[in-house]
């Protein structure tokens, strides 16, 4: 996936895609899916730039 | 002893059995794939519950590199198939129990896969994605008033006066993109504009949709986009894209 942008799959595999019902992911809502792994990207982009800045600045 | 308990991971449905690039390709944790059901047929492998049971799921999908490791080997799965004819890709983490309920829940969606991959049939998807320039507000002149605190706040409002109409405009020329990349289409889907921390580009996000076009149009998208992009505006185009954002069923 050297050419695609992880952010644009996600957009893709998590918002789009056949919805049918699993057997075990009845329970996590498809906002949840969305919310819960967005938060994750974000939160790790934000340590990731934090790591820089701390780096820059050392 | 402990038994791991294992599940039937599905990664996308397909009218046909012949798949020449799906050994060449593995499944989520590297597992081996195979295909399940008749007409259609949906591309599945084995996962662990300690995986994509409920509760660890939860906690994996907050999980960056799993998260990576999950939504790629899956999208390559799904390149892999629908490189060799229509192809509804399934959402990220759809697991049964075994083989048998999979091929149970293919049997009931039959009529709908079937329209839905017919459907499909020689048109791809694109991504289109428009950015709107962050200039910097270039300081005015100071005001002909002779305070300067009135002064400065007409100074801000004017600058606020100013992004508020430059932003207005903008969003009216990604309306624009859409709407003429809506007409070469045979259906379009918006998605949420990407946050700026998760594109990496300084300029924010105003247009992010998606477009089920017939390979025959495609001429006709790339000079649609030149044209956008020659009058100035920073549209991008990503794809052709297995068609994710167009495959959902008629519920039966």
């Amino acid at each position: 996936m050297s050419e695609v942008a992880l952010v644009d799959v996600l957009d893709r595999l998590l918002a789009g895609g056949v919805v049918i019902s699993g057997d075990i992911v009845i329970a996590i809502a498809d906002v949840d899916l969305v919310r819960i792994s967005l938060r994750a990207l974000i939160a790790s982009v934000d340590t990731c730039l934090q790591q820089q800045n701390e780096l820059a600045d050392a | 002893m402990v038994v791991t308990e294992q599940a039937t991971y599905l990664y996308a449905v397909t009218g046909t059995q012949e798949i020449p690039g799906l050994p060449d390709v593995r499944g989520i944790s590297a597992a081996p794939l195979r295909m399940v059901g008749a007409d259609p047929y949906a591309v599945v492998s084995t996962v662990s519950l300690n995986e994509f049971g409920e509760d660890a799921l939860r906690q994996n999908l907050e999980n960056r590199q799993w998260l990576e490791e999950t939504a790629t080997a899956h999208h390559e799965v799904v390149e892999a198939v629908n490189a060799a004819g229509p192809t509804a890709p399934v959402r990220l983490c759809t697991v049964y129990r075994d083989d048998e309920r999979g091929e149970e829940m293919l049997r009931e969606q039959k009529s709908s896969f079937q329209a839905t991959l017919a459907r499909l049939a020689g048109r791809r998807e694109w991504g289109v994605q428009v950015f709107s320039p962050a200039r910097p507000t270039e300081n005015q002149p100071a005001s002909a008033s002779d305070s300067p605190g009135r002064a400065y706040l007409e100074q801000l409002r004017s600058q606020r006066d100013e992004r508020a109409s430059r932003d207005h405009a903008m969003a009216a020329r990604a309306e624009d993109v859409h709407n003429s990349m809506a007409e070469i289409a045979t259906a379009a889907r918006r998605y949420p504009p990407q946050d700026r921390r998760l594109t990496g580009i300084p300029d924010p996000m105003i247009l992010n949709a998606a477009y089920l076009v017939d390979i025959s149009a495609e001429p006709v998208l790339s000079q649609n986009i030149a044209h956008f992009q020659r009058a100035g505006l920073d549209v991008r185009l990503t794809g052709p894209w297995a068609p994710y954002s167009f495959v959902e069923l008629e519920t039966s």
